[in-house]
Formats: structure tokens, sequence, C-alpha cells
């Protein structure tokens, strides 16, 4: 009872004391124990101020940072899915520029007037009929005819692929000129050494027929004749590769021949619309 | 809670109601933080602290802003008297009183600011009308919030 009595006490001095310093603060603002304290507080204040305006912009640009990330996020999202498109762009590009040079090497291709090319992709070549024939993805549908002449893109030119000898709405089938049931009339560069090329089922092919008295040297081009009724003039078939010994009975000069186009080096093919009535068998 | 808890208060309570003012006035007004927490101190710790610590804070307080110097301290120091004064009475350590209590409290602070003012600095440092009538609210909101926050710091719930 008497703690608190002393307590109440306390309080009721304290009181006193602390509404007669707040009347003098009050009465007396401009005396220079007030200013004083006055400034005293200012110190003790202003940093407690700048500290909490700091983390309250600190706090408030948090959503502001927030919403820059999102932003940001979806930026990034559209850049993405702009990339993804160069990226597409390019790889068009790049097609667009295989085209072109495939379109070079058409224009470098004498076609006669009435026949017109017709890009096609290979299909599917069976690892077992590799050298036989391939199949490609351009049929009836798209004019494609049986004995169509059949050329490919190489490091020379267009070069001979082989010719078609089935047709499908959508597919067809290309007869190889390594296959043994190919031949074309061909002649080596000056056309004075004219014979026959073969297909053996392998990667090179035989070059019968070549006149006696003619001298076929390794390297030289083999192109297609002029008599050939399936394939145009002056078409690459490839090159020789070896001068063989003359036939026994006739005289007859061989060699063999690498094909310009083969078949492990090309994808797409060049079809050459036929004329009508060609024969099937050159 | 210790000493330097309720110091930690009052800082908070101080930064805050410079901050909130400025920053996020609501319809022009926000609440008075000290003010508040010297009600919470006198409910909970009795009135020589709340006067000890609202006479500090009321000078800190009013060292920042255009009210008369030493106004909020002599308003804060009676408040907490009041405070203490009444929980003879009331039961100051439950949240509805102690919202009542600093509504009450917030007029007080008006009138002695009025009654102040024109002893001092010759005219009355009167609040408006919105500020006799929204403030006190804003006050009890906060005093609530502060009511929550200290009652979990303190454990008192879990004991209960």
């Amino acid at each position: 009872m008497l703690s608190q009595f002393r307590q109440t006490r306390l309080i009721h001095y304290t009181l006193a004391v602390l509404t007669a310093a707040s009347i003098v603060i009050l009465s007396l603002p401009l005396a220079a124990p007030v200013r004083a304290l006055r400034a005293a507080l200012h110190y003790a204040v202003d940093p407690m101020a700048y500290s909490g305006f700091a983390g309250v912009s600190e706090l408030t640009g948090v959503s502001r940072r927030l919403i820059n990330l999102v932003d940001a996020s979806k930026d990034n999202g559209i850049l993405r899915r702009r990339l993804a498109e160069m990226d597409l762009m390019s790889i068009r590009l790049q097609g667009l520029e295989k085209e072109n040079t495939r379109l070079r090497e058409e224009l470098k291709l004498k076609l006669p007037a009435a026949e017109r090319g017709l890009w096609a992709h290979v299909l599917e070549k069976e690892p077992l009929r590799w050298y036989q024939d391939v199949v490609i993805d351009a049929g009836e549908t798209r004019g494609v005819k049986r004995n169509a002449p059949v050329f490919a893109p190489s490091s020379q030119g267009l070069a001979v692929v082989g010719q078609v000898i089935e047709v499908r709405p959508e597919t067809s089938d290309v007869l190889l000129v390594t296959n043994p049931m190919s031949s074309v009339a061909a002649y080596i560069s000056s056309e004075t050494a004219s014979g026959l090329v073969l297909g053996q089922g392998g990667a090179i092919l035989k070059m019968l027929y070549l006149p006696p008295g003619s001298t076929p040297a390794v390297g030289q081009p083999v192109y297609t004749s002029a008599v050939s009724p399936t394939f145009p003039a002056h078409m690459l078939i490839g090159t020789v590769a070896r001068v063989g010994a003359p036939d026994m009975l006739y005289g007859f000069l061989s060699a063999e021949v690498v094909p310009a186009a083969a078949p492990q080096g090309f994808s797409e093919v060049l079809v050459l619309l036929p004329y009508a009535g060609r024969p099937g068998k050159s | 809670m210790g000493p330097l808890g309720w110091v930690a208060v009052f800082a908070a309570a101080l930064v805050g109601q410079w901050v909130w003012a400025s920053e996020f006035p609501f319809f022009g007004y926000s609440p008075q933080l000290l003010l508040v927490a010297t009600v919470a101190l006198a409910a909970r710790r009795g009135a020589l602290a709340a006067m000890s610590a609202g006479f500090v804070g009321g000078l800190l307080g009013n060292v920042g802003s255009r009210r008369l110097f030493g106004i909020d301290a002599l308003a804060f120091v009676w408040i907490a008297y009041g405070v203490w004064a009444l929980s003879k009475n009331v039961d100051t350590s439950r949240l509805m009183p102690q919202c009542a209590l600093t509504i009450f409290m917030s007029w007080a602070y008006a009138a002695l600011a009025i009654v102040a003012g024109l002893a001092f600095a010759g005219a009355p440092q009167w609040p408006g009308w919105a500020g006799c009538f929204v403030v006190p609210f804003y006050n009890a909101l906060a005093a609530a919030i502060l009511f929550e926050i200290l009652e979990r710091v303190e454990g008192r719930r879990g004991l209960r």
C-alpha cells in the first residue's frame, strides 16, 4: 500500500516536472537552451528520418522494380520469339542461297526451249539398292513423265543422275546411271571419242565402244552425246578414272568413269520434262 | 517487452509517422503513431514510463513539424497520465478498451492543442473538423494493429 502510494506520488511529481518542462519549452521557444535542445534533437532525428525515407523509397521501389522485371520477362519472351524467327529466317535464307545456286546451275544448263526443269527431293535411298535407283518426291501431279532425264548439282555443275522409270501421282522412281540396266550415249571431251556409258551396280561406270584410234586420258570429262534420245547433249556424266586395254576382237577401247553425281552426293535433283514420244531406253 | 523494445516501438512510431504523413496520407490524414504508442505503453507499463517516453517522443516528433515545439511533449505526458488514471477503473489490457482510449485521447490531444495554441502562440492549433473526426479512428486502427503486434511479441496470447 505504501509502495503504491509512493508510486502514485512519483507519478504526480513526474507529471509536474514534465509539464513544467513542456510549458517552459513552449513559453520560451527562442531561448538559447530551448534552441540548443531543438538543435540537438535535430541531430538525433535527422538520420532517423533520412533512414526511414530511404527505406520507404527502397520498399516502394520494389514494386516498380518488380514491374520492370515482369516487363523485362515479357520483352525477353518477345525477343526469344524474334530470335527464333530470325533463326528460321536464317535457315530460309540458307535455303534461298542454295536455291539460288541451283538456279544458277540450272541457267548453265542449256535446256532446249521446249523443256523445263523441275526440282525435287530424294525421298528414299535404299542401302541395298544404293547404286540402283532412288525415289523422288515429284510425280505425275507435278508433270513428271516416264523417261524424264534427271540431274543433280555437282562440284562441276549439273551432272547426270539417271532417268525416271516409274511415275506415281506424288513420287517417281529414278534409275541411276550406276544401275547395270542403265546406258547412256556419251563422248569424252572433244566429241571425237564417243561410246556408251554403262552402269556396273557400283560406284564406277564403264564406258565401252571407244574407237580404236581414240586417246582417252584419265581426268577427262565425259558428257552425254547428242545422239542420246533421253538426255540433252553435253551434260556431264563423270570423269575418266582409268583407261582399259583394247578389245581383243574389235579393238574398241574402254574406260572406267567416276560419276560426277554419285548417289551419296545429292539430295535434290532436277527433272527435265521429256520430249513427247521419246523412247524409253537410250 | 523490455525498455529497449519500447524504444524500438517509439522510434518506429516516430519514423513511421513522418513517412506515413508524407508518403501514404489517407485523404490527407495519417495516424498519430506516437500518441498510439504512448497510450499502449501507459496501458501496459504504467504512467512513469509512458510519460517519460511520451515527453521525449513528443519533443522529437515536434522537431520536424510545424507545430509548436513542446506541444506534443506536453500532450503525451498528460495522455499517459490520463490512461494511467483511467486504468484504475477500466481494463486497459484488452483490445477494445485500448482502442476506445486511443480515440478518447486523440480528442483530448486535439483539445489540448487548441488550448496550448491559444496560450502559447495566440492562435488555436486547430486540426480541422476532419482531423477531429477522422484521425482518432485512424489512431484506433493503428492501436489495434500495434496491440496485435505487441500481443504476439510478448506472447501473452499463448499464456492466457
